[in-house]
């Protein structure tokens, strides 16, 4: 089993990736093609490897979002939201509190995303232990509100009236965390590390044998277990999903703090749903969530160019190779049988 | 008066896809196969009526391509989750994922435009919806009648609640939930249907706008049962009408955002679902999401 770790997402990418280019295929565009347009975008250049890296960032949290709730036995699929909710408070406090000084400034600005989307997460906690309301559900509902409520805010309240499109003032200079610069394609590598190495750490941390990881596992994994060890389950499954919402909620941070300085509507770009994926591909270990976040932001890099450079294909694409790997990923308990009949 | 049977009217329009969402999902469910592929199945068949509608110029052909393709995405998810004895919800998510991105990707080699089909004449579209309102009440009416006195609804309900029992007497419970799967595919397909050939000129992109969610959300605040689910979805209708209604309105003065007009319908259904009463076992499925192997 434990030679399996690495062999079975490999092979799930390659299913997803020979069953998309059987699409492509089908579609009357050549694979070859579209494989090397995919491979230029992603690592063609320092450049584009470096904005690899900027769309791998939000993937890194969310889909961190995603394995943590599922470590107790959850699903959050409500990353999108959490991620908007989380987004536009990092916005407004880096609107709003212009006179603090920086080292005080973006870490609040965190703190309210990580908040924001840890509030997110509590709803979706409470609905699951007081009404047995399936986290799906609510967390795909609160999906729709955050929209409303970044609406709101990136559109009427905190508006930048002097341009067209729907976003917001720029956050102030001090709430920035990537100010360099140096060669600017360092900048979004720059924001991957300083965001995501503390808190991946830490996410391994608590997967390990520490009592409140190993917990939450429990809670997982032997949920009856768990209940007659003493562990209190409804409340690791609060403080799960708490965790998970917030762990979501900084994953707007290298978009809005690092790079465009701003938030307008529809930042997420669907970074929340690719976590799940990010996730599933990622299995046990939080480094493997890191190395799928960096491949399937490379796939959405690239994909970028498709839509140029094909006649026939659009960055759609990519979607469709996430979720064919998530098939093969989740069908792979079925492989798992046959290698250990045989 | 003329208000009130405005409202009325929309609050019923708005329901049609609700109801035959919520119907799929109630088939599928109390077969014990969760499906929160609801929204993929409603986004496949509209679609696919909408391109067939496009390229024949014949909605009938459209509306048969559409509860084909429906059919079809719900043996390709039953076959998936059940087979392969992986959690229903992954490959459920995945199922959204997969049609969210091969319809861009279809239309784009198709039509030459990314996520829509082309806009259809009113001779290419179904003549009006209150065939389809009708269709989702008979529906209806056929559950509530087959799973009392049908052998078909009582395998449905065994294999959901007792799948086990139906292996004493022969019966393959996979087999079961699997050509549930497929009915409910095709019963989803005239909800999707009735958005790209009936409320809609053709499909555009991400059309369902998560009513196979809110559908899902009537069928648990309806405990898994038809009349209480058509009645949930009636509810959930009338909120997303008054959302319609409110849009552009002011209350003293104050122009409401539209965002949050938009956002009444999930509010709403969010605190329906805080409304019921904790106890989700004493009407799900008792087998739902369970792995079968035979």
């Amino acid at each position: 089993m434990k030679r399996l770790s690495l062999f079975a997402p490999l092979i799930s990418v390659f299913i997803g990736l020979a069953l998309s280019l059987l699409l492509v295929v089908a579609l009357g565009e050549s694979p070859i093609l579209v494989m090397k347009v995919l491979a230029n975008g992603a690592v063609g250049s320092a450049t584009s490897f470096g904005y690899s890296l900027f769309y791998a960032t939000p993937l890194i949290f969310t889909g961190l979002s995603v394995w943590w709730s599922l470590r107790a036995g959850l699903f959050n699929i409500g990353a999108e939201g959490q991620m908007t909710v989380g987004g536009a408070a990092m916005a407004v406090v880096g609107i709003v509190l212009s006179s603090l000084p920086s080292w005080l400034a973006w870490p609040l600005a965190l703190l309210a995303g990580f908040g924001a989307g840890a509030v997110w997460g509590y709803i979706v906690a409470w609905f699951k232990i007081r009404r047995g309301t399936h986290e799906l559900l609510t967390s795909i509902l609160l999906n729709f509100v955050s929209y409303g409520v970044a609406g709101v805010l990136f559109l009427h309240v905190f508006r930048n009236p002097s341009v067209q499109t729907p976003e917001t003032l720029e956050v102030r200079e001090r709430v920035l965390v990537a100010r360099d610069e140096r060669d600017w394609w360092l900048k979004p590598v720059e924001c991957v590390f300083r965001f995501c190495s503390a808190l991946r750490i830490r996410g391994r941390r608590g997967d390990a044998e520490i009592g409140f990881g190993l917990r939450t596992r429990w809670v997982g994994s032997a949920p009856e277990f768990a209940r007659r060890t003493g562990v209190a389950t409804s409340r690791q499954t609060m403080m799960a999903l708490v965790i998970s919402g917030g762990l979501a909620g900084l994953a707007g941070a290298s978009m809005i703090l690092g790079y465009a300085h701003k938030a307008r509507e529809g930042f997420s770009s669907g970074a929340g749903f690719v976590g799940i994926a990010v996730a599933l591909l990622g299995g046990r270990r939080a480094i493997g969530v890191l190395l799928a976040a960096l491949l399937f932001g490379a796939l959405q890099k690239g994909a970028l160019d498709l839509d140029l450079d094909t006649e026939k294909i659009s960055r759609d694409l990519a979607v469709v190779i996430q979720a064919l790997v998530v098939i093969a990923v989740a069908t792979k308990s079925w492989l798992e049988a046959k290698r250990w009949n045989s | 008066m003329e208000f009130v049977t405005a409202f009325i009217e929309s609050i019923l329009r708005l329901s049609i896809p609700l109801l035959f969402a919520a119907y799929g999902g109630l088939i599928s469910e109390r077969s014990g196969l969760a499906n929160v592929a609801l929204e993929g199945k409603l986004l496949i068949s509209a679609f696919a009526g909408a391109a067939v509608a496009a390229a024949t110029q014949n909605p009938w052909l459209g509306l048969a391509a559409g509860v084909g393709a429906g059919a079809a995405g719900g043996w390709l998810f039953g076959a998936l989750a059940l087979y392969s004895r992986a959690d229903h919800i992954v490959i459920g998510t995945a199922f959204n994922m997969l049609v969210a991105g091969l319809i861009p990707t279809v239309t784009r080699s198709w039509f030459g435009v990314t996520g829509s089909t082309p806009q259809l004449e009113r001779s290419a579209r179904l003549p009006s919806d209150i065939g389809f309102f009708v269709l989702a009440i008979v529906i209806g009416g056929l559950l509530y009648w087959a799973l009392r006195e049908t052998r078909w609804g009582l395998r449905l309900k065994a294999a959901g609640d007792e799948p086990e029992a139906l292996r004493v007497q022969g019966v393959s419970a996979r087999g079961v939930r699997l050509w549930a799967s497929v009915l409910a595919g095709a019963v989803v397909a005239f909800g999707g249907i009735d958005l790209s050939l009936c409320q809609g000129s053709g499909y555009i992109r991400d059309m369902a706008g998560g009513r196979g969610f809110i559908a899902l959300a009537a069928l648990i605040f309806g405990g898994w049962r038809p009349v209480q689910t058509g009645l949930a979805c009636l509810l959930f209708a009338a909120a997303d009408a008054a959302q319609m209604l409110l849009q552009g309105k002011s209350v003293f003065d104050w122009v409401i955002p539209n965002s949050i007009v938009q956002i009444v319908p999930y509010i709403a259904t969010l605190m329906v679902l805080a409304l019921r009463r904790a106890g989700p076992a004493a009407s799900a499925p008792r087998a739902i999401n369970r792995p079968l192997y035979k």
